[in-house]
């Protein structure tokens, strides 16, 4: 009995996350049996690399994913703000990263405030958006790379602590999950965040300013894709139009698999770096262990594919049907 | 009402600039210009009317078309010892099969069009990739296609296929009950199903649609270069529903036709012209192409309320 309890409570919303996480692990981690080379230190901090890489835009796309939108606009802000940081903090990397992330910021708050006094769904607005983002970023760069001189900023950002196994920008990345978190969780903002999720239309009965929620979040999540986009380019030293053009997919991956509803109003911050987390390992993990790089694309798209087959609203309807003697579905909400 | 005349008071603006850029360009009305534009807007407006059904069944737009378009291309080149006709068969055929079920997935259970596609994207780069391991398509040496790439004064192949694909859409969408079934699921979903309509065997048809006609864009491009890999199709995607928004057909769906994707498509490939011809730099042609597909956006979905 207490195994079914155990399975129920790995598979109830919140923990699912961490349970896909640790399947995830124990699976690659026996796929590497007797090579050992999983859980190397080294492993363990490209792992923590990538995720400090991916995770703020994950974080901002499953923010905008949460009120029910969906932000294409997320690789463009990660990709300015890089371009921005590099060109204007060379001398002053504090204002560098001031004029990165306030560039994601405008974006996010100039559509969110777009489609709020449209009235316009975000998807093709910020398809748009992302365009001109890519655009800004391909004249700014003169559609090269250009370089990041100050040595200083990308070397403390790269330094492994903890044993070795998260660089500083890592451990950056991490507090803001950690305080994104405890805004959901303890403040008044993350319950009217879910609520405008939820129910766009009858929140504003509570008391909710939906309008504002909407740019807030997408202000909010294009300044968190800048921020992971100019620790990025401070870190590597470089930014290009063209760093990073997977981006979107690894996100919108990480925020589902974090446990983020694909219909609005369900999804929790740490979850998200759960999903980060597993987007990551298995990257780390399948190229550790010698698999080919289509692997990962086959493996992320079919994890995809699934967990939206999953989330669809008439999935159990449909399993009900095709039940052998099952009685006549009940009418789906939509 | 008056933020509906300012919509249109822009949209007017617009194109009165679009025709003010074209007579002051120097070169633009001449033959290889046209060509080359007409050209252009052939290839993207083949995938935009694959888009176009897509999104007036109320999906938005697929991520996955580039995909679709390259690997059709590729498969085209593969199977082109068979024959022009069998290799363009069963190039169309996987067109087919790789949207369609998507589009099943989509409609049977009401998953997300968006994830579905990104889904769909990732996963044809992958297989493609592993079967081919990274290696280009190359068309097989005996392989005879020269009519794909035939032309006839200034008008080249994939230019008539994309008017005949244009006419056989609109009679399509116009005549038949799918196309009238098409436009009812976009608009109201609910009241489809509560007309009886089989809602998803539509959606389904929809993506069936757009796999075919995304796949004569790949088979062309692929005759065209004479090889093929699985960037063939990049950034055909945005340009696809840029044209799809330029011709006016709404995103929420359940509106368009054929002819404007016509208009959109031709109006995408002149714009671009025009940016080339006026000496624009790669970096601030994409620039202005994002501002340009920003603006319709905003303008098209300006007008009606979710």
């Amino acid at each position: 009995m207490s195994g079914v309890r155990f399975l129920h409570l790995a598979g109830a919303p919140n923990v699912r996350p961490f349970t896909i996480l640790a399947v995830t692990f124990a699976a690659i981690a026996l796929a590497d049996l007797g090579f050992g080379t999983l859980l190397h230190s080294a492993t363990i901090f490209s792992v923590t690399q990538l995720f400090a890489t991916l995770g703020l835009a994950a974080l901002g796309l499953g923010l905008t994913m949460i009120v029910d939108e969906f932000d294409l606009s997320i690789p463009g802000s990660f990709t300015v703000a890089g371009a921005v940081a590099v060109l204007t903090g060379a001398e002053y990397p504090w204002l560098g990263l001031a004029c990165g992330v306030a560039s994601g910021f405008a974006a996010g708050a100039i559509q969110g405030a777009l489609i709020v006094s449209l009235g316009v769904r975000a998807v093709g607005l910020t398809l748009g958006g992302f365009l001109t983002l890519i655009g800004i970023t391909y004249v700014l760069t003169g559609g090269s790379t250009i370089a990041y001189p100050n040595h200083a900023v990308s070397s403390w950002l790269y330094q492994p602590t903890f044993f070795g196994l998260i660089s500083n920008r890592g451990l950056v990345v991490l507090a803001i999950f950690l305080a994104a978190a405890a805004i959901m969780f303890f403040t008044r903002l993350g319950r009217d965040i879910i609520a405008t999720g939820s129910n766009r239309a009858g929140a504003p009965v509570a008391g909710v300013n939906t309008s504002a929620i909407i740019i807030g979040v997408f202000s909010a999540a294009g300044a968190l894709a800048a921020l992971g986009g100019v620790l990025l380019s401070y870190s590597l030293q470089a930014a290009s139009a063209t760093q990073l053009s997977d981006t979107l997919v690894a996100a919108a991956s990480a925020a589902i698999l974090g446990g983020v509803s694909l219909s609005g109003g369900k999804g929790r911050a740490l979850g998200i770096a759960a999903g980060v987390l597993t987007i990551c390992l298995l990257r780390s993990g399948l190229s550790a262990i010698g698999a080919k790089p289509y692997t990962l694309e086959i493996v992320t798209g079919t994890l995809l594919l699934v967990v939206a087959i999953f989330d669809a609203p008439r999935f159990l309807q449909q399993m009900r049907r095709l039940r052998p003697r099952g009685s006549s579905a009940a009418p789906g909400k939509n | 009402m008056t933020r509906q005349h300012a919509i249109n008071a822009v949209r007017a603006l617009l194109i009165v600039l679009l025709a003010v850029a074209m007579a002051t360009t120097p070169g633009f009305f001449s033959a290889p210009s046209i060509i080359a534009t007409l050209d252009y807007a052939s290839l993207i407006g083949l995938v935009a009317i694959g888009m176009a059904f897509v999104t007036i069944s109320g999906s938005i737009m697929s991520l996955a078309l580039s995909a679709t378009m390259a690997t059709c291309g590729e498969i085209f080149l593969l199977a082109s010892g068979l024959g022009m006709w069998t290799a363009i068969a069963i190039a169309l055929a996987a067109g087919v099969v790789i949207t369609g079920v998507q589009g099943f997935i989509i409609g049977i259970i009401r998953a997300n069009p968006i994830i579905v596609t990104i889904a769909a994207f990732a996963l044809l780069h992958g297989i493609v990739s592993a079967l081919t391991g990274g290696a280009r398509a190359y068309p097989d040496s005996a392989a005879e296609y020269s009519l794909l790439r035939a032309r006839i004064g200034m008008v080249q192949a994939p230019l008539i296929v994309f008017a005949a694909g244009a006419v056989a859409a609109q009679l399509v969408l116009t005549f038949t009950r799918f196309g009238r079934n098409l436009f009812l699921v976009g608009s109201n979903f609910r009241a489809a199903e509560a007309a009886g309509i089989v809602t998803w065997r539509t959606i389904s048809i929809a993506y069936c649609v757009a796999g075919l006609y995304t796949a004569f864009a790949g088979i062309m491009a692929a005759a065209r270069y004479q090889t093929a890999d699985l960037e063939l199709g990049a950034g055909y995607d945005y340009e696809a529903i840029a044209a799809v928004l330029i011709g006016g057909i709404a995103i929420q769906g359940g509106m368009g036709s054929a002819w404007r994707v016509v208009i959109g498509a031709v109006v995408f490939a002149a714009a671009g012209t025009l940016l080339v011809l006026r000496g624009y730099s790669t970096e601030m042609q994409k620039l202005l192409t994002g501002v340009l597909i920003f603006s319709v956006v905003c303008l098209q979905t300006g007008g009606a309320k979710r």
